[in-house]
């Protein structure tokens, strides 16, 4: 009996010893908690985590995570897409840049919707930032300018989106920027719009520099401010503004580069330019974003330099051959766009060249940008990528002269004369009228200004957007396609609070 | 007794005739007929000779000979009934084989002579032998009722202390349970029948193992002895087609990949693949391949090269494989079985003789199907047609592509004379040169063996694989060891420890254009340009000098090295009887590295001077594991099976990457990246680590041995969820009753075994990649100043608050049957799998700071079944006779959507379907083609009046309003023509093995199939405008007669890209194709030498050698490619010639 008793007792002590250890080992659940290594959630409220914050609001500029997006020369770049939907290029690749060519542009063509979902939340952040940096003791001086820096980027990103998509609300609110479930709201007037992107120029140019050297070149300054501006006013066709603008512009030491092909190249590293406004700069051993492409886009396959420096040559981009031919034959800037291109040398050094016309390629070499001496990547190149120049901002206030005066005045006639003395051609004949003179910078602005990615803009200024697809043959240049249509799911998502375009279903 | 007298007379008279030695038994034994002419013999001298050639013996007492007559035979190959009754025919005496003895008895004698045998207990050897006569080792022979037994050693011979009448049970994994009674036998000679799909053998079902018997859900297993691994460098490679709804799917052929397994499907986002547990070890979580992510490198991330983390377990340790398919059985193992579990069982130690094996095999391995291409001369033709067709277009020449005149314009000049034309080279194509013969060795040696206390299993393997394409291999070292120890009469102990380094060159091959490998650089290779310069140069091609020469990618350095270390250990109690208390840990230490160097002579090279990056990732898993089981006969009809635990398991995880560029000279490769001078060299590290814990308990009771309840729950929790939603319970619930065992069911003759099975349980899925909380990062930085980099800060994930475990239901519901006296044996499963709280990433809306967040929202269902039957067409007559069986599998399944979130509506394009068995899980989208447009400009069809001409037509189904909603056709091709075309999940996925067997050879042929749609690789591979007009890509040639202007009968596209509809066109139905193949494996011949040969020496005790084909050949209408292979040009799949041999000493 005892015996047996024992035994059960041991049965049962060993149960429990079992049971007893499970529980112990439910003491683990407490190492259920999630381990970030490297979290960094508690420095955004920091001086570094803000100054970084800034830091990465810059990046919209050269297209944040897209490849070759922003100022860069992919297919989401502004300065692409200004180029192939205009006048100014083709695209020998066929395919989808067909479609940019006629304006062939529907909801669901991600190429022109893209750039809505990149930017929107550009803004955003910006404005969560401009919010932290309230609550973050650092030196004042620095304070304001970081601030100006935000409100300066935020009117550059909204304006991008105005031109490209018209009236989009801007969030301005922190909280609702932060909150994915706050509730649509329908799409301002653009009036609206633009109050709020004039506002941040304006404070912006009151907070910052008028132009950063050395380190913070690169960053937005006060001319590069009041040049986004001058380029809203003249969208707004409030030229009196823009001409006002310009003329603050001209007061801050800027001034033509003595040679025109030196502004695509690796002489203007570190701001060396003195009229570079605002560039991305760039380099050849970074990723895919900060870094000039454009050359692989535009050279043809058998492009060699005659620097002897390799270069990836994809051959895409073309300046069509009805604009190259409207350059005079002794511009200076033909150096940069070619009929005849470099494809080797002869056994004696001779530098061999081939006509691209006559070998049937679809316009002019565009090559615009000087290759990157450091042969670091063929591909990849540090030449910067420039945004606003003050030649450009010339040929704008010349344009906004003539209109504020019904024709141009010596002032207009010095500021396009400039950049044509340049060029190397002769200035324009005294006495031209208004239209006469616009249609002279019109064509002023291709020579100067092309595969920088204003085309687009200037044309619809001009109201010739949609005109100069339909003279091309294309059948989808309907007059509303000089905006965007907005992707698709902006509107579903919104239940339809969000309006698409019109013109587009 | 009144047999005595006569027997105590035969043991004193001489005259009666004695048993044979053993050695002659044993000899004679395998004799299957007779052969033996005698005339007019004495009957005695007649069964003499009888008794030496069948090798039986004969028993008889003397005076039964006394009335017999003299007999005349004359026997050819007979059998010995046949020999006998012609033997017996007009004699006063009949007979009864019993065993291998012949009694004679009188004839009017009833009683059975059975009584004569010896009573005494007697030693008594004998050898277990499988349907071939071949000796089975390890088999275990225990006399029913004393619990002795003893183990064949590996000849499959035993001995034992006998007594009249002891009924033996001999049982072993791989056969049919066998019970069979001594008849006082001096030798027995017993022959076990193979089951595969034995009711009696042990399944393991996760934390446990049952007779397959009482199994109650969907499991499949597969003997490691049926895997043929003789090329594969991992088990998964041998699974194709083995088990019913195991689908393996293999993108690429590179040495040492990885491939696919998936078990029924999974219509999950958060799919992390079948769970992988070896010896109850989740494996998992391992480092995984490299990618590279900078510099060059970042161009190919991983570049189609993957390498099977399952490669660390020699495929040849493997002792069986089970699938836990339905998530009643899987559901044990909770949260990551979502995708199915596959239970690996690895050889172990027996007691008995230690014995050494060793298993080698050397094969030729060939290209299987090389990407075609066109030669010099007809490129060359071709590439001028396409330029004359482009100026007819360019020129608007009618009538087909308007109304110019052909004569009015600059006339059309050839791209290549016919001078250039005829001259062209005719060497092989740079596909082929890519290529080279490959061939595969390995080498396998194990040890085993123990006594009743300590028991181990020891081995070493050796694969080297040397690819079909140039500068590719694969080596792998690995060796295991395993011990198992009773420490005492309660406590056993045991230790396994595995050990694997794998090196391998890889070859970068798949991807597009300028960011593709080797095999994308061969397809687009101009044939008339010399591969290589005369000074041995590497030269591009002149129309498109960006991508690289195809044979400069061999002189890329690109080494993946691997090493895993797994070791686990247990301790195991028995506190009383049937209970047990368990305690396991195990750590596992898997470390990847990958080394590369682009050097100066590969295109990429030369751009950065010489590119190098090392990257490097690791994990450490840790895991402990406790578990109480017990098992009850409680009473006669009353059996309990339960088993309750607790897991933790913890995984580190750590990457490391640095790289440089502009080197001095290639010769410093990777060896010295500080050497390179690239102004910003690359470095990288990363951490993170997951853990895991889980409670878990099972129960199953068995009625009358065959009606079987399961019920199980496991409690998981995870690190990755939010704070309050880290735990989730699955559980599960089935129920099998074998019928067959029925009295009522005996009636019905031809059903041998009938068991139903209904089972329900919930499994989870949490693999997504991500976690629910907050993460900012600095994958945002500016430049300024002269290209300095300012550090970007940025949310790169928003917290998920609620985010949670996903949920799949499954309802099962199977038999399993045997008919006609097993001859057909088989099973048949439906299934129907709901995942709810899907875990997926739910868009924010467009604009806002980040796209999105993981949540629980949506709701999946896979529905299907599963065929499996082997029948025994053939059986050996005799043993070693010929036999022939059949194995077949069949599945299907369909995954489609039972609700979407709120937020996926949202952006649910209006042409998809939102909900039911039509809204596919994984569709093909498209437009619907309706044939070739064979008319001329501007007279196409109304919704595409302006097509080119020899272009597919679209059909116009629907049109948006202005409020984005489809209306019917609009007359016009846009995007709201698109819609579902089919679906790119299989519709059936079938296996079929033949197995004939004769003597000592046996062959295998084994078919495995599917039935599929794929796109088809001529459209983006056939010579067009875009791409050998333009860049003079070469390009795949096509059997059908494309449009052009010579040819404007054609029935295939034309090579002109239409700017308006081209995009319609080249995702249309046209280019969806059947890619269903059969594919001839397996087809493998195999010779066991016979034992007699091997008796007269000591050193070998068996020897088998084989020949082996696999991917013999494969049937299929699938143009161009190989239809298994992922067409986004990979490392083509490879056909091998395999000799091997297997030895046991």
């Amino acid at each position: 009996m005892k015996r047996i008793n024992n035994r059960t007792l041991n049965k049962y002590f060993s149960l429990a010893c079992v049971c007893g250890g499970m529980i112990l080992f439910s003491a683990c659940e407490k190492k259920l908690d999630y381990v970030s290594f490297g979290d960094l959630n508690s420095v955004v409220k920091t001086p570094e985590g803000v100054t970084a914050a800034v830091n990465a609001a810059y990046t919209g500029l050269a297209g944040g995570t897209d490849w070759q997006g922003g100022w860069g020369a992919g297919t989401y770049g502004w300065r692409t897409q200004a180029m192939m939907t205009t006048d100014e290029g083709v695209c020998a690749w066929g395919n989808d840049w067909g479609k940019m060519h006629t304006l062939n542009f529907t909801p669901d063509f991600d190429w022109v919707t893209h750039n809505y979902t990149r930017y929107l939340p550009y803004i955003s952040r910006i404005t969560i930032t401009l919010a932290d940096i309230q609550t973050i003791q650092i030196d004042e001086t620095l304070k304001k300018r970081l601030i100006g820096e935000l409100k300066a980027l935020r009117a550059q990103y909204a304006e991008q989106l105005y031109f490209a998509y018209g009236p989009l609300t801007i969030i301005t609110d922190p909280k609702i920027a932060a909150d994915p479930y706050a509730a649509p709201v329908p799409r301002p007037t653009a009036e609206q719009m633009v109050k709020q992107i004039e506002q941040d120029f304006l404070e912006a140019a009151d907070a910052l520099p008028d132009r950063f050297t050395g380190g913070n070149y690169g960053r937005f300054s006060k001319a590069a401010a009041l040049t986004g501006l001058m380029k809203l006013y003249m969208h707004e066709k409030q030229w009196e503004k823009a001409v006002a603008a310009g003329n603050k512009i001209k007061t801050m030491g800027y001034s033509l580069q003595d040679k025109y092909e030196d502004l695509f190249s690796i002489a203007n590293k570190n701001g060396a330019s003195p009229e570079m406004i605002l560039a991305v700069v760039c380099t050849a051993t970074g990723g895919d974003q900060y870094t000039n492409m454009w050359l692989a886009h535009a050279l043809p396959a058998d492009y060699k330099d005659p620097s002897g420096i390799t270069l990836t040559a994809w051959g895409g981009y073309k300046m069509k051959w009805s604009s190259y031919d409207k350059f005079a034959a002794n511009d200076k800037r033909l150096k940069v766009v070619l009929e005849n291109y470099p494809i080797g040398k002869d056994g004696s050094g001779n530098i061999i060249y081939k006509n691209a016309r006559t070998a049937g390629d679809m316009g002019a070499v565009p090559v615009k940008f000087g290759p990157d001496p450091s042969k670091a990547n063929s591909q990849k190149s540090a030449v910067d990528l420039p945004i606003y120049r003050y030649g450009d901002v010339l040929l704008m206030l010349a344009e906004s002269i003539n209109e504020v005066n019904g024709g141009p005045n010596s002032d207009a006639y010095d500021a396009i004369n400039l950049i044509r003395t340049r060029a190397g051609v002769a200035a324009l004949p005294q006495g031209l009228n208004k239209a006469q003179f616009l249609a002279k910078i019109q064509d002023e602005r291709l020579f100067e200004l092309w595969g920088e990615g204003w085309r687009r803009d200037d044309l619809i200024r001009w109201n010739l957007f949609t005109q100069r697809a339909a003279n091309d043959g294309s059948s989808t240049a309907e007059s509303f396609k000089v905006l965007y249509p907005l992707p698709r799911t902006a509107v579903t998502q919104s239940n339809g609070i969000i309006k698409q375009n019109f013109g587009y279903n | 007794m009144p047999c005595k007298r006569p027997f105590r007379k035969w043991l004193s008279g001489a005259r009666i005739l004695l048993l044979a030695s053993l050695l002659q038994m044993n000899l004679a034994a395998t004799a299957q007929t007779i052969t033996l002419a005698v005339k007019n013999a004495s009957f005695q001298k007649a069964l003499e000779e009888l008794r030496s050639k069948s090798g039986y013996n004969f028993f008889y007492v003397a005076s039964l000979l006394e009335n017999t007559q003299p007999v005349t035979l004359d026997l050819k190959n007979a059998p010995l009934k046949e020999a006998l009754n012609q033997l017996m025919k007009n004699q006063p005496l009949v007979y009864e084989i019993k065993g291998r003895t012949v009694v004679l008895k009188k004839a009017s004698e009833k009683e059975s002579a059975g009584t004569l045998v010896y009573a005494e207990r007697a030693a008594v050897s004998g050898q277990i032998k499988d349907e071939n006569g071949n000796g089975i080792p390890g088999a275990v022979i225990t006399i029913k009722g004393t619990g002795k037994s003893v183990q064949t050693d590996n000849n499959g011979r035993f001995s034992l202390d006998l007594e009249d009448g002891n009924v033996l049970v001999i049982t072993h994994v791989s056969y049919e349970e066998l019970e069979w009674i001594y008849r006082g036998q001096s030798t027995i000679d017993i022959n076990l029948v193979s089951a595969s799909k034995s009711l009696s053998s042990v399944i393991v079902i996760g934390y446990g193992a049952i007779k397959q018997k009482n199994v109650t859900g969907a499991v499949s297993k597969v003997e490691g002895k049926d895997l043929n691994s003789s090329v594969a460098s991992s088990f998964q490679q041998t699974l194709q087609g083995k088990a019913a709804g195991v689908q393996v799917l293999q993108a690429t052929g590179q040495p040492g990949a990885g491939v696919t397994v998936q078990i029924r499907s999974n219509p999950s986002f958060a799919n992390a693949g079948v769970l992988y547990v070896i010896d109850g070890v989740p494996v998992n979580d391992n480092a995984g391949q490299p990618e590279m992510n900078a510099g060059v490198g970042s161009k190919y991330k991983s570049g189609g090269v993957d390498k099977s983390p399952m490669n660390f377990i020699n495929p040849n340790d493997i002792e069986s494989i089970q699938f836990l398919k339905d998530a009643s059985a899987a559901s044990i193992y909770g949260a990551r079985a979502g995708a199915g579990v596959v239970l690996i069982t690895t050889k172990k130690g027996v007691e008995g003789k230690s014995t050494l094996q060793y298993t080698g095999t050397y094969g030729i391995q060939r290209v299987d199907k090389m990407y075609p291409v066109y030669g010099a001369r007809e490129y060359m033709t071709e590439r001028n047609l396409l330029g004359e067709e482009k100026w007819y277009k360019d020129n608007k020449i009618g009538p087909w592509y308007g109304s110019v005149d052909g004569s009015t314009v600059t006339p059309y000049k050839p791209f290549y004379t016919q001078q250039e034309i005829d001259n062209a080279p005719t060497g092989k194509s740079a596909t082929d040169a890519i290529t080279q013969s490959g061939n595969t060795q390995q080498h396998n040696i194990s040890l085993t063996g123990g006594n009743n206390k300590t028991k181990f299993f020891a081995s070493g393997n050796y694969f080297d694989q040397k690819g079909v394409l140039i500068g590719t291999d694969f080596k792998r070292y690995n060796g295991r060891l395993n011990i198992d120890h009773i420490l005492s009469k309660k406590i056993k102990i045991g230790a396994n420890i595995v050990v694997s380094n794998a090196q391998s060159n890889n070859t970068i091959t798949n991807g597009t254009l300028e960011n593709g490998g080797i095999v994308t650089a061969a397809i687009y290779w101009a044939p008339n340009i010399p591969l290589r310069g005369t000074d041995g140069s590497y030269p591009l091609s002149p129309y498109y000098p960006n991508i690289p020469n195809p044979l400069s990618y061999a002189t890329i350095s690109d080494l993946t090295k691997t090493n895993r270390f797994l070791t686990s250990a247990y301790g195991e109690w028995s506190i009383i009887s049937g209970l047990k208390a368990r305690a396991g840990f195990s750590y596992d230490q898997s470390a990847s590295k990958r080394s590369t160097y682009f050097p100066k002579t590969f295109l990429y090279g030369t751009q950065a001077n010489g590119s190098a990056e090392i990257i490097e990732s690791g994990s450490q898993s840790k895991l402990y594991e406790y578990t109480l089981s017990y098992d009850k006969e409680i009473s006669a009809k009353h059996h309990v099976n339960a088993v309750a635990g607790y897991t933790f398991q913890q995984t580190d995880w750590e990457g490391l990457n640095a790289g440089n560029q502009n080197f001095l000279s290639d010769i410093s490769q990777y060896y010295a990246l500080q050497s390179g001078q690239s102004d910003k060299p690359i470095v990288g590290s990363s951490k993170s680590q997951t853990t895991w814990a889980s409670y878990f308990a099972r129960a199953i009771y068995t009625f009358n041995g065959n009606i079987s309840l399961q019920a199980s729950v496991r409690r998981d929790g995870s690190s990755i969820f939010a704070n309050n939603k880290k735990w989730g319970y699955f559980p599960a619930v089935s129920a099998g009753w074998v019928l067959s065992d029925e009295s009522w069911m005996s009636a019905l003759k031809p059903v041998s075994y009938l068991k139903v099975r209904v089972g329900y349980g919930e499994t989870g899925n949490s693999s997504f990649a991500s976690a629910a909380f907050a993460q900012y990062g600095t994958s945002l930085n500016a430049y300024f100043g002269n290209n300095s980099v300012a550090s970007g800060l940025a949310l790169i994930r928003a917290e998920s608050p609620n985010l949670t475990w996903e949920t799949a239901g499954e309802i099962n519901v199977g038999a399993d049957f045997a008919l006609f006296n097993n001859r057909i044996t088989g099973s048949v499963d439906y299934f129907n799998k709901t995942i709810r709280n899907l875990i997926a990433f739910v868009p924010y809306p467009a604009g806002f700071i980040i796209n999105g967040v993981y949540g629980n929202a949506g709701k999946t269902r896979s529905t299907g079944y599963e065929v499996s039957l082997e029948s025994k067409n053939i059986r050996a007559a005799a043993s070693g006779g010929f036999s022939w069986s059949t194995n077949i599998n069949f599945s299907h399944y369909r995954n489609f959507w039972v609700e979407r979130s709120p937020e996926a509506l949202k952006v649910l394009p209006k042409y998809e379907n939102e909900k039911g068995r039509n809204a596919l899980f994984t569709p093909f989208w498209g437009y619907i083609a309706e044939g070739i447009y064979q008319g001329n400009a501007g007279k196409g069809p109304a919704q595409m009046a302006n097509m080119l001409p020899g272009g597919v037509i679209i059909k116009d189904i629907h049109g948006y309003d202005a409020n984005g909603n489809l209306t019917g056709p609009d007359g016009k091709i846009t995007d709201a023509d698109r819609t579902y075309i089919g679906n790119q999940d299989p519709r059936f996925i079938f296996g079929i093995g033949n197995t004939f067997k004769y003597k000592g050879f046996d062959l295998n042929i084994y078919f495995s199939g599917v039935k599929q749609q794929k796109w088809s690789p001529v459209q983006a591979g056939r010579a067009t405008e875009k791409d050998m007009l333009t860049f003079g890509f070469n390009a795949m040639p096509t059997k059908d007669q494309r449009w052009s202007i010579k040819n404007t009968g054609g029935n295939f596209p034309t090579a002109l890209f239409d700017d308006t509809y081209g995009g319609y066109q080249n995702n249309s139905t046209y280019w969806l194709v059947d890619a269903d193949f059969l594919r001839a494996r397996n087809i493998t011949l195999g010779y066991s030498i016979p034992a007699k040969l091997l008796a007269n020496q000591k050193i070998f005790s068996a020897i088998r050698v084989s020949f082996d084909v696999q991917n013999a050949f494969t049937i299929t209408k699938y143009p161009g490619l190989d239809p298994e292979l992922s067409t986004t040009n990979y490392y083509p799949l490879v056909k091998s010639y395999v000799f091997g041999i297997n030895a046991s000493f």
